[in-house]
């Protein structure tokens, strides 16, 4: 232990002298800004119920040329929203709806609006139908699942809407979200609920945390630890001492893995906090992602350390670490999405298919995480569903079974090298 | 004197380095250390005097033979527990503090925390670093360097000290500081064995002195001695000796050689030196001193070199 602890530390302490440990502070920092920067915000149906009635007036299309817009006059005058009471007379299937009263300034406001909307649409020959559906129309478009809209028989200004919703995230404008600390507004109709934008907000950082910015500072950060305790000179104070080589190559492999086992629990408990603090969401699940990058890392780490005891060059050793993240992983993917070089020739085939039997599978653990995240949250949702078709399909055990025996091979050869060499 | 009172005991070893010139740095080398002796190898540089401390330290692989401390096999792990070692040309990585580095290598030979509470403030006081003790390596001068050298070596307190080359590259100063502490660690009881190219240094500290030219040893003993010489004598006479002298003076001397006004004689029996010094007084040489029987460490150096390099 007292080995253990002493080269752990002597880790750290190398990492701080190179202001590794600041480069890495300042991104978890910029990371943990980012997510205090988040805030989310959330209308009540009858807040919205007001705010669609009250767009009517307000037209948009799509078209090849691009988005138009255009504003009519339209100012009904709103009263307050309110739960519909069974005896309001409404189809008993509004039941826990919203209704609103609403007044025209003049009478057949409404019809010209709608010839209005028909002209902008590009369909003047187009039979205008009954007004009150046509509105009932528009708001179903904002997400509203049943609508009633009637005229109030005692006064001819007057109509009174009833509508009901049962998935709020559908709604337009029911969420919306700033980032950079308001300073960046996000479109009004994000159609996310709390939940799924923490989601999609925590997949981004996991992307980034996973794949390029997190592994690539690692490697780069922990390349020399090696090298350097091999530097000559160096090397000769520590093996004099009664410890054999393989446990002080092993313990200076844990020694980087600690580093960044460290800092990854900083970056995903630092934005997992703040995201906690600005939207209310505890779900626990994402800190899985601090096992999953130490777990990658340590894949990685083991090629690095292998050329780093041949080497004895801190760039040589960072260079092969990275070489073999991007290797392995264009192989992967090529290997993937040619089904196995199906179509190749029978030689092609196979060297391939022994070629992606060695490599290390890193982007696989990073999906085996994200899978996690998102499978366990929000089970059915719609746009969890879409997220989880993007991660891929794997035969995991295999997967993962020659990913460690590439890390336990690469580690194996380093202590057969290191313990065979005259220093 | 049995096996096991020998701090170390090397019998027969060689090295063949690897590689495109194959360096035969050691040629069968025998030596045994007793425990507590202090021993000095001396030899030229390149003579392979750390590719011996290295094997034994099992840094470095013996191609043959075999190399023991206290008792054990010096490829065994343990075999290292009480063992001091300060590298020549050792480098410290940089990011340590002179503590921090004294914390490091104590862990590494399993110092407990209490020890090291007690032992590492005290030899960095030893070797006066105490001062600089929190400061960063890289700023440290190559004398203080290898006093910390000297203060990790000591840590965990060995019974067996290998030295090799302390006071390389030191100016005078910082030589004679590391010298003070080598006087003082000397009285310790430790073995300790020093490897140097520097006369004087080994002639002040060392027991036992070992010469190893190309890989061989070629002289041992005490430095009593290595340096009698019987049968040498040097005199200092008032003017120098002519060559009709000499031609006299070889009628009874083995050897005759002048240095000015310094006569060397090398004879066979002190009678013959009598005979000798009768001659020079014959034709009126005044004699001024009479000195022998011992040459300088230097001189039983250099002679065992040139000898090794004609043979
Ligand atoms: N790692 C090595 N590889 C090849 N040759 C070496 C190595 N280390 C030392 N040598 C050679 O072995 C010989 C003995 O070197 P060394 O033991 O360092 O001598 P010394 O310490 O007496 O100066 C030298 O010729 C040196 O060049
Ligand atoms: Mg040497």
């Amino acid at each position: 232990m007292n080995v253990l602890g002493a080269i752990l530390k002597d880790s750290f302490h190398e990492a701080r002298d190179r202001r590794a440990l600041f480069v890495v502070g300042l991104m978890a920092c910029l990371a943990i800004a980012f997510c205090l920067g988040l805030s989310f915000h959330e209308r009540d149906e009858s807040e919205l119920l007001a705010l669609h009635l009250s767009r009517l007036g307000k037209f948009e299309k799509q078209s090849s040329g691009g988005q138009f817009l255009q504003s009519v006059g339209f100012e009904p005058r709103l009263e307050p929203t309110r739960r519909i009471l069974p005896d309001d007379g409404f189809d008993p299937s509004l039941a826990g709806g919203w209704t609103l009263g609403f007044s025209v300034v003049k009478e057949g406001e409404l019809e010209s609006l709608q010839k209005a909307w028909i002209e902008f649409r590009g369909r003047k020959n187009e039979e205008a139908g009954d007004p009150l559906r046509w509105v009932e129309q528009q708001l179903r478009v904002q997400g509203w699942q049943k609508l009633a809209v009637r005229r109030d028989p005692a006064d001819p200004l007057r109509y009174e809407v009833g509508a009901l919703c049962t998935r709020k995230e559908r709604l337009s404008g029911a969420y919306r979200a700033s980032i950079f600390f308001g300073l960046v507004q996000t479109d009004d109709e994000i159609n996310r609920s709390r939940e799924e934008f923490v989601l999609s907000i925590q997949l981004v950082l996991a992307g980034a945390l996973l794949g390029a910015i997190g592994i690539f500072v690692s490697l780069l950060t922990c390349a020399g630890f090696v090298p350097s305790m091999l530097t000559k000179g160096t090397l000769d104070l520590a093996l004099a001492r009664p410890v054999g080589r393989t446990r002080l190559l092993l313990y200076k492999y844990l020694g980087g893995l600690w580093f960044i086992a460290i800092t990854s629990v900083v970056v995903v408990g630092g934005t997992w906090a703040a995201l906690a603090l600005r939207t209310g969401v505890t779900d626990l699940r994402y800190l899985v992602m601090a096992p999953v990058s130490i777990a990658i890392f340590a894949v990685l780490y083991a090629p690095l350390v292998l050329v780093g005891v041949i080497t004895r060059s801190a760039n040589v050793a960072g260079l092969a670490g990275l070489g073999v993240w991007w290797a392995s992983s264009l192989i992967v993917t090529s290997y993937e999405l040619t089904s196995g070089f199906a179509e190749y020739s029978a030689g092609v085939r196979g060297s391939m298919q022994a070629l992606y039997t060695v490599v290390p599978k890193t982007s696989h653990i990073a999906d085996l995480g994200q899978r996690w995240l998102i499978e366990a949250r929000l089970g059915g949702a719609e746009g969890v569903g879409r997220m989880l078709d993007e991660v891929r399909q794997v035969d995991w055990a295999f997967s993962l079974g020659t990913t460690a025996a590439f890390t336990a091979a690469c580690l194996a050869l380093a202590c057969w090298w290191f313990r065979r060499a005259d220093y | 004197m049995g096996a096991v009172d020998l701090a170390i005991e090397v019998r027969g070893l060689e090295k063949r380095y690897r590689g495109k010139r194959g360096v035969h740095a050691l040629r069968g080398v025998d030596l045994g250390v007793a425990r507590g002796e202090i021993y000095g190898l001396l030899g030229r540089n390149g003579a392979g005097k750390t590719t011996l401390v290295k094997i034994l330290l099992d840094i470095v692989r013996a191609s043959a033979g075999s190399a023991a401390l206290l008792g054990e096999p010096s490829r065994a792990v343990h075999a290292r527990r009480r063992v001091g070692y300060l590298p020549e040309d050792h480098r410290f990585p940089d990011y340590q503090t002179g503590l921090s580095a004294m914390e490091f290598y104590a862990r590494l030979s399993d110092v407990s925390r209490v020890e090291r509470k007690r032992r590492v403030p005290e030899l960095l006081e030893l070797v006066g670093l105490k001062d600089a003790a929190a400061r960063k390596v890289r700023g440290y001068s190559k004398g203080m360097k290898q006093r910390l050298g000297l203060a990790q070596a000591l840590v965990h307190d060995p019974a067996v000290l290998f030295l090799d080359e302390p006071t390389d590259g030191v100016d005078p100063v910082g030589r004679a500081e590391i010298r003070d502490v080598l006087l003082r660690v000397r009285g310790e009881g430790r073995t300790i064995f020093l490897n140097s190219h520097l006369l004087s240094e080994v002639e002040q500290i060392c027991d036992r002195v070992g010469i190893l030219e190309a890989g061989r040893l070629a002289r041992e003993g005490t430095i009593e001695e290595l340096t009698r010489v019987s049968g040498a004598w040097k005199l200092e006479l008032d003017r120098e000796a002519d060559v009709a002298m000499q031609e006299r003076l070889r009628a009874h001397a083995l050897r005759v050689a002048t240095h000015g006004r310094e006569l060397h004689l090398e004879v066979a029996e002190e009678a013959a030196l009598d005979r000798c010094v009768d001659l020079l007084r014959e034709q009126r040489y005044g004699l001024r001193g009479l000195s022998g029987g011992r040459a300088s460490l230097e001189q039983v150096f250099l002679a065992t070199v040139e000898e090794e390099v004609r043979s």
